[in-house]
């Protein structure tokens, strides 16, 4: 047996800080030494889902990447993809907390006609063997197929609850979950995610005196002008990033408009 | 020939899996393939062998009433640095087993073989002890993986051996576990009473 450093209160607190200082350098060095890996790994997989979802395209998506957030600050991501110039569909980062056991993350590519093109399963925690097979279940060819289907406003829904998607054998918990989240792209697509809808862009041009909110999200695109001489125009910004109040008081009527910004990435 | 028998005691005597029953959370939880079973016992094995170092080189600096916190900072840097690694350049094998690689921190035969080794010996048998240990859990977690992945899935590594649909589902899930390690220690002891 090796003899110890005594136990007195000065050796266990200089014992503790010695310590903690060496891991959390070590640590911090491995950490700095990574990051860049850690980025680039990150954006490769990232790649991969949108490229496993869409048609062949040659832009990058992720530069002219869209964040949407719903009502509870959770976050959907459009990728809009094109080939040579030409819009070929958009993948969606999309999600469900209905799942048999957390989160369901999935990357859902649509062609500009808005059917389901291909899907990834990017995290899920379902069951082994069961709601675990939803990573082929839904695919081409196979019994649960949604390629092809366009969600459109009423959604999918699986055949129990009346709609035309073959659930996955004992494990309609986590095919409903799945079909949630292949709704909500469908609607993020269609530019409305539960309570907030995303925009693009919004440019003020205050000199003028119009204001023009452009609203694009994917196949819907919106555009509200007001000419600044049938009345006042005021612009309120307010400070958060992501929030952008335009409040818009014309003589010929009152119009708010509230929009969720999104987040450029 | 001391050296041997220190490092393979962990192998077969002392197989953390089939005979001490240590750090079986990981052992249920990941054997879903072989491949997975593979990769955790790597993992906790490269966790051992720097803790059982580390400790061991700076065992005696550390007071006796701090030494069980202070192993676990040791242990818990040397997890948080291998998740940093595989997250980096294993990405694929780092989402197969997710939340138990962190959990490796808590794997009592990591603290095990802290306590029970490396704070009594030199920092060579230490390294040794924590080789043997390591390789006796992938051997055990590798078996395991198999037995599952055979049972359940109808693969081996990924390798179709028959019709999927064949497969006894019930050993992809956690009751499956139980039951294969069950009939595993059961065939070890057996072997080990005929030899």
């Amino acid at each position: 047996m090796k003899k110890r450093l005594d136990s007195n209160f000065k050796n266990m607190v200089l014992a503790s800080c010695v310590i903690t200082l060496f891991s959390a350098l070590s640590v911090a060095g491995i950490n700095a030494l990574t990051a860049e890996r850690l980025d680039k790994v990150r954006l490769q997989n990232q790649l991969a889902a949108i490229r496993d979802v869409l048609p062949p395209f040659d832009n990058n998506p992720m530069e002219e990447c869209d964040t949407l957030r719903t009502a509870n600050e959770e976050v959907l991501v459009l990728f809009p993809a094109s080939l040579e110039g030409e819009r070929v569909g958009t993948a969606v980062k999309t999600f469900s907390n209905e799942g048999y056991s957390g989160r369901i993350l999935l990357m859902v590519g649509f062609t500009t006609d808005g059917a389901i093109y291909n899907y990834t399963v990017l995290e899920h925690k379902e069951t082994p063997g069961l709601g675990s097979k939803m990573n082929v279940w839904f695919a081409g060819g196979n019994k649960g197929d949604v390629t092809g289907k366009i969600p459109g406003s009423k959604g999918l829904r699986v055949s129990k609850d009346g709609g035309e998607i073959d659930a996955i054998t004992a494990a309609t918990v986590s095919s409903r979950a799945f079909l949630s989240a292949v709704n909500r792209a469908s609607r993020a697509l269609n530019g409305n995610v539960d309570a907030t809808s995303g925009a693009t862009g919004i440019e003020t041009d205050a000199a003028s005196g119009a204001t023009s909110v452009e609203e694009e999200a994917a196949s819907s695109a919106t555009s509200v002008e007001t000419d600044a001489t049938s009345g006042a125009t005021s612009v309120k910004t307010e400070a958060a990033p992501d929030t952008t109040k335009v409040a818009t008081d014309a003589t010929s009527g009152a119009t708010s408009v509230e929009k969720s910004l999104p987040v450029k990435r | 020939m001391n050296n041997w028998k220190i490092f393979s005691n962990g192998l077969f005597k002392e197989n953390p899996i089939f005979v001490l029953l240590l750090g079986m959370c990981p052992a249920l939880g990941v054997t879903t393939s072989a491949i997975n079973g593979l990769g955790m016992g790597l993992a906790t094995t490269f966790v051992l062998l720097l803790s059982n170092a580390t400790i061991s080189f700076v065992g005696n600096l550390i007071p006796d009433k701090i030494r069980i916190p202070g192993y676990i900072v040791i242990i818990a840097t040397v997890v948080t640095i291998l998740e940093i690694c595989m997250a980096a350049y294993l990405p694929s094998l780092h989402a197969a087993l997710g939340i138990f690689i962190p959990l490796i921190v808590v794997n009592c035969i990591v603290l095990g073989r802290a306590e029970a080794f490396a704070s009594k010996n030199g920092t060579l048998l230490s390294i040794l002890d924590g080789l043997g240990m390591g390789l006796g859990f992938t051997l055990g977690l590798t078996l395991l993986g198999c037995t599952r992945e055979i049972l359940g899935s109808g693969k081996l590594f990924d390798v179709p051996l028959y019709d999927e649909s064949y497969g006894i589902l019930l050993f992809v899930l956690p009751p499956g576990a139980f039951i294969a390690l069950g009939y595993l220690i059961a065939l070890v002891n057996k072997i080990k009473k005929t030899l």
